[in-house]
């Protein structure tokens, strides 16, 4: 217990310098296309100096080394009570039939960099819906295993531990929006990720760690039923860190979201919605090596997400998994984590309050009971080409 | 019954659009905006009414923004509204956890957009 209470008290000492200081934001332009009409969208976000464009005139947008002539449509100062205009924006139009034979969007789509010029400035906008997506995301700070009155009995060896979450994922996402003639493969979305979910403790805690390659066709739909959905395959590769058993799982894979389960809202004066019920159906086979012993065998696993709200302020995101393998022993495992978030004011957004974990997960099939409270450090993200000029 | 990708969707604008309704236009705007902010919605899974408030910060991925976005841009195509391009505003809000209001979006959108053929306010 005093161990936990001096690792709070350390994580707060070096949260406090960055909390204290007022650190400006950052100008980080996004570009965006619309559906229709030609037109992009520059979003100065974080700028504070932006030039006011004169509509009709003339505006150079680079898509790769790919050059397009397009034309002002609108400038929108930034607008605090707007919330879809907090920045100021520039709407322009490049026609498909210009200066270049390239459709931009499918430029867009092949490039990773942009390019704005107006009037002899330039901006190195990040790309909203780039062809490549880089994540990259990390949490470390003190678990509790096992008692929950702090009072260090429990049947493992600790009861506390530091945990350790990286995730990086690296994706090439096809459009939305789909050229006609575009080919197979261009259609296709394909996925690699790299994660760690361990602690410093040999047993008691988990510890998850994989490495997996994916293929899929995204954007599917069954009316009313499944949005937004994908099906292809995945090969993932499991190891403990802190023994020597892994796995290797070639599987099919379905995912997507269930309109039929809306957000639930308990107690509630109002209705708040987030993404509905979320569902991820995998089954393939297996290879586990566990002390030098190969076992083959089937594998399933689903995994389902879910959001609710309670008396207005608070909301609740939950995560299960079960897995079921004929090469494990046991052969089922159940994991899940519920995440509890508050918020001060109807306007005020979500925080995390804590986090509870319960289950088996990886490929160390061992039960833990984790409970993730207070100050965690963490950061989360994206890498993409951007930058002001 | 299964639907792929969506194609790229017309910039082919009615006669019998809604913008050259000359009855209320403000209405008329307001009505289209409103209800294909609720289109977007449904097409990544919120079936919201419009009392309801987003929660952008449960919304899953930064994919259904652009999904919400470009639904909304084609659906206002359709009925003879221009709006500015909403992929990145959307993210934005996902990245803030903002919650609002279907009426404050709808608001929001009436700002941003202007007729197919008109000039923006």
């Amino acid at each position: 217990m005093r161990r936990a209470i001096a690792v709070l008290l350390l994580a707060l000492a070096c949260a406090l310098p960055s909390l204290a200081q007022t650190q400006p934001a950052a100008c980080t332009p996004k570009l965006s296309y619309g559906a229709s009409g030609n037109l992009w969208s520059l979003d100065f976000l974080g700028c504070s100096s932006v030039p006011a464009f004169t509509p009709g005139q003339p505006i150079t947008l680079m898509l790769g080394t790919t050059k397009f002539d397009g034309t002002v449509v609108k400038f929108f100062p930034a607008d605090p009570n707007n919330p879809l205009n907090q920045s100021a924006s520039v709407v322009f139009s490049v026609p498909n039939n210009g200066t270049s034979t390239t459709d931009p969007i499918q430029a867009q789509y092949a490039s990773n960099t942009a390019k704005v010029t107006y009037d002899g400035q330039s901006w190195t906008p990040a790309l909203a819906e780039p062809l490549n997506v880089r994540t990259s995301s990390y949490e470390f700070g003190p678990v509790t295993s096992g008692s929950t009155e702090g009072s260090g009995q429990t049947n493992t060896p600790q009861s506390q531990a530091f945990r350790l979450q990286a995730a990086l994922a690296s994706s090439y996402r096809p459009p939305a929006v789909q050229s006609p003639k575009a080919s197979l493969a261009s259609r296709l979305e394909k996925d690699f990720t790299l994660s760690i979910d361990t602690t410093d403790q040999q047993t008691g805690f988990v510890d998850d760690n994989s490495a997996a390659l994916g293929l899929y066709v995204p954007h599917l739909a069954v009316k009313d039923l499944f949005v937004e959905g994908r099906l292809g395959g995945t090969v993932t590769y499991s190891k403990a860190f802190h023994s020597d058993t892994s796995d290797l799982d070639a599987t099919a894979e379905l995912s997507g979201w269930l309109p039929i389960l809306q957000s639930m809202n308990l107690m509630s004066s109002t209705t708040q919605l987030g993404s509905p019920l979320s569902l991820n159906l995998q089954y393939g086979y297996r290879r586990r090596s566990e002390s030098g012993v190969s076992t083959r065998g089937e594998v399933a696993e689903g995994t389902a997400g879910y959001h609710f709200y309670v008396l207005d302020n608070y909301r609740v995101d939950l995560i299960a998994t079960t897995t079921w393998s004929t090469a494990n022993t046991p052969r089922t495992q159940h994991w899940y984590k519920a995440q509890i978030l508050y918020a001060s004011s109807p306007t005020a957004r979500f925080n995390i309050v804590t986090s509870v974990e319960n289950g088996s997960v990886g490929p160390v099939v061992q039960k833990v009971r984790n409970y993730f409270i207070g100050v965690a450090l963490g950061q989360v993200f994206e890498k993409r080409a951007g930058g002001n000029q | 019954m299964l639907s792929s990708q969506p194609q790229r969707e017309s910039k082919h604008v009615s006669q019998n659009d809604s913008a050259t309704n000359t009855n209320a236009p403000d209405t008329i705007q307001r009505d289209a905006c409103q209800e294909c902010l609720l289109a977007g919605l449904a097409a990544i899974g919120i079936n919201a009414q419009p009392g309801d408030t987003i929660d952008f910060g449960a919304i899953d991925t930064d994919g259904l923004c652009a999904t919400l976005a470009h639904r909304i841009e084609a659906c206002l195509d359709q009925k003879g509204w221009l709006v500015k391009p909403l992929t990145g505003s959307f993210q934005t809000l996902r990245a803030q956890g903002a919650r609002l209001s279907i009426d404050s979006l709808t608001t929001s959108l009436v700002q941003l957009s202007w007729p197919v053929g008109g000039q923006p306010a």
